[in-house]
């Protein structure tokens, strides 16, 4: 029985750490930008969550609790990361960083600054520019 | 096996602070120290098991969250250059915030 | 009144429980008390700060939430392969932006969706407007899954308990 946990445990934590690395390497080689943020997400997702599956099944729930934390650490992780990834999209689009195609041109879909709901922060980061 | 796991995240770290060094806009170096503090997060798990130390994974807890908040607060003084938020005269900018 | 006393006892059960796992302090009385005193008080603070509502205690949909979790987590399994196959052959990268229609007719509905998008990888939401999320995709294909409305209609399956909740349809803000 020790031997199938231990057996699986390495197995998740490979898992976790190739997917890390695979990140890792994306963020370096990607063209852009919002193509970097998808590869730093493998991080956040599977390469965090199945290293901390892998010292899970190897602490159990543990003296001291250390399951229970480990757990949390995952939700939390899963909680926060998305709203970071799109903070950090949103931020880069309203800036002026153009998303990278294959052909170079346009992307369908886009955010007009200018026009974007009246939000108060889009307008007043444009402020210095001159426009309202 | 921690070794092993400790390894694999110490070269993606590697590679973060590559694109953190490298990065042309400050989006990409904001990114890169994102997943590097994610990173850190699961080296201390995996300090923590090294060392049988569990204390660790509470340092660790309370670094998903500071990192969460501190990549805010990074993006906010790039976006607006004052943790504030914008300066504005206009009352209704400030209304849903500043309400008490 | 009673949902704002609903959900500030839900918070402190919650919060409690939080405190007592992580303590893992169950028998000195003294320390118990302090840990429940102090559990209030984040509740009174959050009251204080206008957070004692349906979008920052989200008690009525956590059952449906956590019924959408595991198909949530083989969807993120699933993009982690797919990026993973992106970053060792970058001739696959295709990125596209496209505005894709969210269904659910209340705000916390709608960051759940726009949550879950940007969750799994290789599609991050970058502008959320009621009804619309403007998505960037690693590959052409993972809008062409967004638009097929699987991830739209279990979120939306997620929020229904907030479907009758007076104001929920908020004007565009």
């Amino acid at each position: 029985m020790a031997l199938v946990l231990d057996i699986l445990s390495w197995a998740f934590i490979i898992g976790g750490g190739v997917f890390s690395l695979l990140s890792g390497i994306g963020v370096v080689r990607f063209p852009d930008v919002f193509t970097r943020m998808h590869a730093a997400s493998l991080a956040d997702t599977l390469g965090a969550g199945l290293i901390i599956l892998g010292l899970l099944l190897q602490a159990g729930i543990g003296a001291d609790l250390v399951g229970v934390k480990l757990i949390l650490i995952l939700v939390f992780l899963l909680f926060t990361s998305p709203v970071v990834t799109h903070a950090l999209a949103q931020a880069a689009l309203l800036d002026g960083e153009r998303p990278w195609t294959r052909d170079g041109g346009p992307t369908e879909g886009t955010v007009d600054v200018r026009e974007s709901e009246g939000d108060a922060f889009l307008v007043d980061a444009r402020a210095p520019d001159g426009e309202r | 096996m921690f070794t092993t796991a400790s390894l694999f995240v110490l070269g993606t770290m590697a590679l973060a602070l590559l694109r953190a060094v490298r990065g042309p806009s400050v989006y990409d170096r904001i990114v890169a120290v994102n997943l590097f503090g994610t990173l850190t997060v699961v080296l201390l798990v995996l300090l923590g098991f090294l060392t049988d130390r569990p204390e660790f994974e509470d340092i660790a807890l309370l670094y998903v969250l500071i990192n969460f908040a501190s990549t805010i607060a990074v993006l906010k003084f790039v976006k607006y250059s004052s943790l504030a938020g914008p300066r504005s005269d206009r009352s209704d900018a400030a209304g849903s915030e500043g309400k008490v | 009144m009673t949902h704002a006393v609903k959900h500030a006892l839900s918070l402190f059960v919650v919060l409690y429980a939080l405190w007592l796992l992580l303590s893992g302090h169950w028998v000195d009385p003294l320390l118990l008390t302090l840990g429940a005193v102090s559990a209030a008080l984040a509740v009174f603070v959050a009251w204080r700060m206008e957070g004692l509502d349906h979008e920052g205690v989200p008690v009525s949909v956590t059952l449906n939430a956590l019924a959408y979790w595991p198909w949530l987590l083989w969807q993120i399994v699933l993009a982690n392969l797919a990026v993973a196959r992106c970053i060792l052959d970058p001739g696959r990268v295709a990125p596209r932006m496209a505005w894709v229609p969210a269904s659910q007719c209340s705000d916390l509905g709608t960051v759940i969706y726009a949550n879950s998008i940007t969750l799994t990888p290789g599609t991050i939401s970058v502008h959320v407007e009621r009804g619309r999320i403007l998505v960037h995709a690693l590959e052409g294909g993972g809008i062409d899954d967004l638009e097929a409305g699987e991830m739209d209609r279990r979120c939306a399956r997620v929020e229904r308990p907030l479907a009758g909740l007076a104001g929920t349809p908020k004007e565009r803000g």
